[in-house]
């Protein structure tokens, strides 16, 4: 690993807006609604699949208060995706802003604004609708039957890119792989394994549920305040469906009260656009928390069959991965996710012979979106445990089986050519991998040694270790853009604008160190502005952990470039060739000693003195690789056989994430996403009615894990050095929800002898899986 | 959103006071105690608002915890943070203790009460099972005087308690548990904390020399209200606690609950772990008693 003395980067700094935060001032969407503000609430459908066949609007729109409603009838119809994704997006286009169909129980019917959320709910409730009920398509097995109802059979739904799309049989993608020959590799194994998997719905249940504000300026322009993690791909698709040019619109994102993905879409602008065109008033929506469940978006639930094979010397002859991911009644990320579960998994572990088949299904329940980990997280589930069951299988160590397999540095795999988002992938070469130090340190944190088989316990409390090894990537690459703008003021201080966008990931932060460090300056010398797009520049926005590593490149790549600038400044002043200066405590100075100008001095020079100009510049940057972070997660549970309860001992989670450019934010990170996968692992559960209703749409009855339960955790950062990031970062942020469900799954066995192959692992399934599995009870 | 200050709301300052709006229809009102229940149900619309409210807050007769003649006294406006931090209740009424720590969460515990957790009578209230293993009463009170009702009495059926219009719950009379018993309580729910449960039960018990001097049991949310087992209690009573013995309880533990599916949990799963639960409670009480004979 190479070493660099770093003076900004790899500090722990404090996050450049956690006093205002603290503070309470004015920073998310609803502090800066003016009071003379119309409130939009939207007549959801209360049936999964129908059509409607009358709607009446006349008594709401005349109800005093109510300054408009909007439904199918008073609309354009543009087919669009609600996925914030680059464009053409590899997303159907299934969409319009309303529709003479519904799909699933919260989707959109028709819309009030009016001049309180009163007003506007008792207008709601006015509105007068007939439909023609329609058999709702309820899982994966419906969809796919013969003669299966069509979801989406209107005649203008498509997908923008060449990629097979199949509305007519509910399909809404396909995508497989081929490397080696899988079926010889099944054969030249000494044990085989194939087994069937389900991961479940979940919802990112941040604090702040999906919030907008429209607004018309002074110059008839539109501007939105959203709660997004696409600012620039809002603006795109408001021109799309409002059918105004890109140039009459800004959108701006504030503070954001946690998104992780659930906010990489599209969900209310085109409602509070239209209105605000419609009004010339400012418009503002939220959602309550039932509305964040049920229209909100969700991890897609995905069923696995991982078929594999092993020698009895620990090498893998074949991994085999038949998935079909429900992607609810829109098809938005479905493809990118399912193609994840391939392109993020996959590669762990070497494999000649790989069988790769897919498909994601339109049904009649709520729509998937991006959620943290994007099809790794479910895909680790199986594969993860199926690891383990190979190495019992050949009587070799969870922990020594791993080592002996995982990809390593200078390492390819077939998979990364083969995936890529919406078509071909990019090979690549693995550059930087602290996998194996992951491991060693993680087995070391939780003890490994105690390590012994579930045939030795015995009682009513049963305790197991679990591990896994995970990666993820950094970036989608050559075709994730990021771009900065640098200029300086005055007194030595630096603008950085950046279209990349802080979930409270602390990016903003971060950006400013990677600048600072370049720069040669103190984080107190930046002032970093980001995400707006009127006066930042362009960036995919916060998605596919690509922020530190794409859109920090190109803020690193644009200080350089104002870096130069100021040497050559420096240099002109002091009357020497740019070669006989040198940077250092903010000042440039003379090689030999003779001379120095402060940065402050160079700013003035350059602003008011001599060959006048201001001192700025702006990079962009694309990504030709994915380098991906890994980590390896450690669990030690205890299993009440009397009960089902598995309760958390200790967890220990490594991560390699390359140069941590802010190692208290990165451990943050990875202990929010820790806590996030132990919830989708044991509590979270989206309930339905046989209607396909959910019906624990509320924090009371849909259960995140609490912090009562948590248990000991242990966040380890293994340093790496990835050349083609800046100062060696690669991602974080995903990578870590990943871990919590095979470790324990895996932990679980360990403890009692009983495998799981759904989660979450809540006393109920552990108790069914303890019957089926034939758990008997020794004393 | 419900506002108090939308409502018509009334703050006596005596029991006495209380009592006489409560005894008329037109100045009758909803008692309200910490509103723990009621705010979320009136908020989340699953009753509605009422027009009146009579508020107990800060009624000096309903508050205090005494110990009198091998009996609690347990005013119906204590906390459930004031019952888990009280030093009798802890020492004497442990099952309870243990109960009152489980509601909600601490913030939940700190204005919920006692009086009000039984009022809301539902089946899963955390705290009925503590309540009803000691065999004591409450006391509710009109303008006329009070009445004493057997607290296995008093929860009649779902969502309905021995309680008139005109009256309010004062006090608890709860026994001790006596010199050589044991009191456990066990709750499962989703998470330790903000989790309503799936189920729960309480258990008082005496063995001596292996065997089972006395015994009670009970068990919430598998019926429409708490129920204590009282045919598995004599069975009980007298049998020596070993395997055989423990089998044939969560046999017939099984039988005399009637759980059903809603969206906590299952039937299916809460009739085996109520079974569990009391092989949970004879295994380790036996144990303990063994232990303590060697």
């Amino acid at each position: 690993m190479q070493t660099k003395d770093f003076k900004v980067v790899n500090k722990s700094v404090t996050k450049i807006d956690a006093m205002s935060l603290a503070l309470g001032k004015p920073s998310y969407v609803a502090d800066f609604k003016p009071e003379d503000t119309l409130y939009v609430k939207m007549l959801w459908s209360p049936h999964a699949h129908a059509r409607i066949t009358s709607i009446d609007i006349s008594a709401a729109e005349k109800m005093p208060g109510v300054a408009g409603v909007l439904y199918h009838g008073n609309v354009p119809r543009v087919p669009h995706c609600t996925a914030g994704q680059g464009y053409p997006e590899p997303s159907p286009y299934d969409t319009f802003m309303f529709d003479t169909k519904v799909r699933y129980v919260g989707d959109r019917v028709a819309a009030v604004a009016a001049e309180s959320p009163e007003i506007a709910e008792a207008a709601v409730k006015a509105i007068k609708v007939e439909y023609e009920l329609l058999e709702p398509v309820l899982s994966i097995d419906a969809a796919l039957k013969e003669g299966a109802p069509i979801i989406h059979d209107e005649p203008d739904c498509s997908i923008p890119i060449p990629v097979p799309y199949e509305p007519e049989k509910n399909i809404v993608a396909r995508l497989g792989m081929e490397a080696g020959d899988f079926d010889a590799g099944m054969a030249a194994a000494d044990f085989t394994f194939d087994h069937d998997y389900e991961t479940p719905y979940a919802q990112h249940c941040p604090m702040e549920t999906y919030v907008a504000m429209a607004q018309m300026d002074a110059r008839d322009r539109l501007v939105i305040t959203s709660s997004t993690q696409v600012p620039f791909h809002t603006r795109r698709l408001l021109a799309l469906t409002l059918q105004i040019p890109v140039r009459r619109i800004r959108v701006i994102k504030p503070r954001i009260g946690g998104a992780f993905g659930s906010k990489q879409e599209f969900l209310l602008e085109d409602v509070i656009g239209m209105f605000a065109l419609r009004t010339r008033r400012t418009v503002f929506w939220q959602f309550d928390r039932q509305e964040n469940f049920r229209t909100g978006r969700t991890r897609h639930p995905i069923r696995f069959r991982i078929r594999s094979g092993v020698k009895k010397d620990g090498a893998i002859t074949a991994m085999g991965m038949d998935a079909v991911s429900n992607t609810g009644a829109y098809g938005g990320h479905g493809l990118t996710v399912i193609g994840c579960c391939g392109s993020k998994v996959l590669p762990l572990y070497h494999c000649d012979n790989i069988h790769f088949d897919t498909k994601v299904v339109y049904t009649n329940l709520p729509v998937g979106g991006a959620y943290r980990g994007f099809g790794a997280t479910q895909a680790f589930f199986a594969v993860e445990q199926q690891m383990d069951m190979m190495a019992e299988a050949i009587g070799m160590d969870p922990i020594a089986f791993r080592q002996r397999n995982h990809i390593k540095v200078g390492e390819s795999s077939p998979v990364f050519a083969a995936l890529g988002e919406g078509k071909e992938g990019v090979p690549m070469t693995i550059g930087s991998c602290g996998l194996g130090e992951c491991i060693t340190q993680g087995a070391d944190a939780i003890d490994w040694s105690r390590y012994t088989p579930h045939t030795e316990k015995t009682g009513r409390y049963r305790r197991g270790l679990g591990m896994c090894c995970l990666m993820q990537g950094s970036s989608v690459p050559l075709i994730d853009m990021g771009s900065a703008h640098i200029k300086m003021n005055d007194d030595g201080s630096f603008n950085l604008h950046i279209g990349a966008t802080d979930l409270g990931t602390g990016s903003d932060t971060i950006l400013g160190q990677i600048a600072a460090e370049q720069l040669g300056v103190g984080i107190d010398k930046m002032i970093v502005y980001s995400s707006d797009t009127d006066m930042t520049p362009f960036d995919v926005g916060a998605y596919a952990s690509s922020t530190t590593y794409l859109s920090g490149e190109a803020t690193r790549k644009a200080a350089e470039k104002v870096f130069n600038q100021i040497c050559q400044v420096g240099a002109e002043m002091l009357d020497l060739p740019v070669e006989e200066v040198v940077s250092e405590d903010e000042e440039i100075r003379a090689k030999d000693g003779s001379g120095s100008v402060s940065y402050a001095d160079i700013a003035l020079y350059s602003l008011y003195e001599k060959n006048q100009f201001q001192i700025q510049d702006t990079a962009s940057h694309i990504t030709h690789k994915s380098p991906p972070p890994f980590a390896a997660h450690f669990v030690e549970i205890e299993v009440d056989t009397f009960t089902g309860h598995v309760k958390l001992l200790k967890y220990v989670a490594t991560v390699d994430c390359g140069t941590a450019i802010n190692p208290k934010l990165a451990e943050g990170q990875t202990e929010g996403g820790v806590m996030n996968g132990i919830s989708y692992a044991l509590t979270e559960e989206y309930l339905f009615d046989e209607k396909g209703k959910m019906t624990n749409a509320s924090l009371q009855h849909y259960h995140i894990f609490s912090l009562r339960d948590k248990p000991e955790m242990k966040t380890i950062l293994v340093p790496s050095y990835e050349d083609t990031g800046p100062f060696g970062a690669k991602s974080v942020s995903e990578i870590c929800i990943n871990g919590a469900a095979p470790a324990i799954g895996n932990a679980i066995y360990n403890a009692i002898g009983v495998r799981m192959y759904s989660f979450p692992f809540t006393r109920e399934r552990v108790w069914n899986a303890m019957r089926e599995q034939g758990f008997a009870r020794k004393s | 959103m419900t506002r108090l200050d939308t409502m018509d709301c009334e703050f006596p300052e005596t029991l006495a006071d209380a009592l006489e709006l409560m005894a008329d229809d037109t100045t009758r009102g909803v008692p309200l105690s910490g509103g723990t229940d009621l705010m979320v149900q009136w908020a989340g619309g699953v009753v509605a608002a009422p027009q009146r409210v009579i508020s107990l807050a800060g009624l000096p007769e309903l508050k205090g915890i005494t110990l009198k003649d091998q009996c609690v006294v347990v005013g119906a406006g204590t906390t459930h943070a004031e019952l888990r931090a009280s030093e009798v209740i802890q020492a004497r009424l442990p099952a309870l203790a243990a109960a009152a720590a489980t509601v909600g969460a601490q913030q939940i515990q700190a204005r919920g009460t006692i009086g009000g957790n039984v009022a809301n009578a539902s089946p899963a209230g955390d705290l009925a099972p503590a309540l009803v293993i000691t065999g004591g009463a409450v006391v509710v009170a009109g303008v006329h005087g009070e009445r004493r009702v057997n607290l296995t009495d008093f929860f009649k059926g779902y969502r309905s308690i021995d309680l008139r219009a005109d009256e309010l719950i004062v006090r608890f009379e709860l026994p001790v548990n006596p010199d050589g018993s044991r009191e456990m309580f066990r709750k499962i729910g989703t998470r330790s904390a903000q989790a309503i449960s799936k189920i729960m039960a309480a258990c008082r018990i005496r063995i001596e020399d292996r065997t089972i001097r006395s015994v009670a049991l009970a068990v919430g949310s598998v019926a429409p209200t708490v129920i204590r087992l009282t045919e598995l209690e004599a069975w009980l009573t007298g049998r020596v606690c070993d395997e055989d013995t423990i089998a044939e309880a969560v046999r017939r533990t099984v039988s005399a609950v009637s759980p059903i599916d809603d969206i906590r949990s299952t039937a299916a799963y809460r009739e085996w772990v109520s079974g569990s639960m009391i092989r949970g409670f004879l295994d380790a009480f036996f144990n303990a008693e063994a232990r303590e004979r060697r």
